[in-house]
């Protein structure tokens, strides 16, 4: 299935030098600790929360994102917290390349591979690991600490594995979203 | 239209983007993340101390009657309490929902995405979970979410404030507390004079 091109205006959207593309209506917390690989596109409502940041002096990247990413309307991305050896922190979280995170998703991984999707309303607890080439289908609740391998696909609330995805996944992921991010286009007029 | 009316308590810390709208009192040392909404459309909401409120948490009182808020309650990314009363140390996950006029004991998890029935009252310790909500009574003593509990809020008490605009109980707060600090300055100012 061919997505559409989606269209913006000028003002809606600010394109960074490695074509980022951020909307002015998301809400984007300690932007100094935030890392966006390129050509990832933040549309409007999502969250990040990179003031979550590890306690302990220097420079920390609390979210790093890689490229050709999306999250989709109304997505929240926090970084995981817990309690190590009696010091409470937050930890970072870092997302791969080709990632595409649905509308209204809460992620509070460790990890997200690369040429993952995940759905719409979903939920991702506290350190989950979801390696590469995975599906997590729409309103999935992945439980805190779940190890997602890969190309697996997983579905329900708590979330199991339901099915497995083709090797070709991998290119699939990779076509789909730099065909989203050719057709993010601003608007002509 | 009711009034508007905030009252913080001290040290608390409510994040500047927060939408807060009719007459709402947040106890003690509570943290309201960035991006939260208290609606208190007909009645008002009282908020106990030590809650953690995050971001996309809407808190809504279409009743009449206060809502009431206890102690040391967690409220997760993207979830919606409407409720009568909710009592102390309840964790209400992400995207969880509390419906109509339902009212809520102590050590209750509503889980993820689950809601609960409109207009029920849910006893002490009950974990509602999975995708039918299925319930089930909790047995073990929460002393150690207790103190992730506290370790929490002293972390977002230190770094909120570095990050996002926020106003602190106690200190610079709305017009109602400052009113009410400002008769402590008097005296301590008596009291560098007395010395």
């Amino acid at each position: 299935m061919e997505p559409s091109t989606v269209s913006y205006y000028k003002t809606e959207y600010i394109e960074t030098d490695t074509g980022n593309k951020v909307s002015r209506k998301s809400v984007i917390c300690g932007s100094q600790n935030i890392i966006l690989g390129g050509k990832t596109i933040i549309q409007t409502d999502c969250v990040i929360r990179g003031d979550l940041r590890r306690t302990g002096g220097g420079h920390a990247v609390v979210v790093a994102i890689g490229r050709y990413c999306l999250l989709s309307r109304g997505s929240i991305i926090r970084p995981p917290y817990k309690t190590y050896k009696g010091a409470f922190s937050y930890y970072s979280m870092k997302i791969g390349d080709h990632v595409t995170i649905g509308e209204g998703s809460i992620v509070e991984a460790a990890t997200i591979g690369s040429f993952v999707h995940i759905g719409k309303n979903c939920v991702i607890g506290r350190f989950a690991i979801i390696k590469d080439c995975c599906r997590i289908e729409d309103n999935t609740v992945i439980p805190p600490n779940t190890v997602v391998p890969s190309f697996s696909i997983y579905e329900g609330s708590p979330g199991v594995f339901v099915d497995e995805l083709p090797e070709c996944v991998q290119d699939l992921y990779e076509a789909k979203t730099k065909d989203y991010y050719a057709k993010f286009q601003l608007r002509g007029d | 239209m009711p009034k508007e009316q905030f009252a913080i308590g001290k040290r608390a810390v409510v994040c500047q983007d927060t939408e807060m709208k009719g007459e709402i009192d947040i106890g003690s040392g509570t943290v309201l993340h960035p991006q939260c909404k208290i609606l208190a459309e007909s009645g008002p909401i009282i908020i106990g101390s030590n809650n953690i409120i995050e971001e996309n948490v809407t808190i809504i009182n279409k009743q009449p009657t206060p809502l009431i808020i206890g102690d040391e309650n967690v409220f997760e990314v993207g979830c919606y309490v409407e409720g009568s009363k909710i009592g102390n140390k309840n964790v209400i996950e992400a995207k969880a929902r509390i419906l109509g006029n339902t009212s809520l004991g102590d050590n209750c998890v509503i889980g993820a995405v689950c809601s609960t029935k409109r207009d029920e009252v849910i006893p002490n310790n009950t974990v509602i979970y999975g995708d039918h909500h299925n319930r089930r009574t909790q047995t073990t003593c929460a002393s150690q979410q207790s103190s992730l509990h506290a370790r929490h809020l002293d972390y977002l008490r230190e770094v909120l404030p570095k990050f996002n605009h926020v106003r602190i109980g106690g200190a610079n707060t709305a017009t109602e507390s400052a009113a009410s600090n400002h008769p402590r300055k008097v005296k301590e100012k008596e009291k560098d004079s007395s010395h």
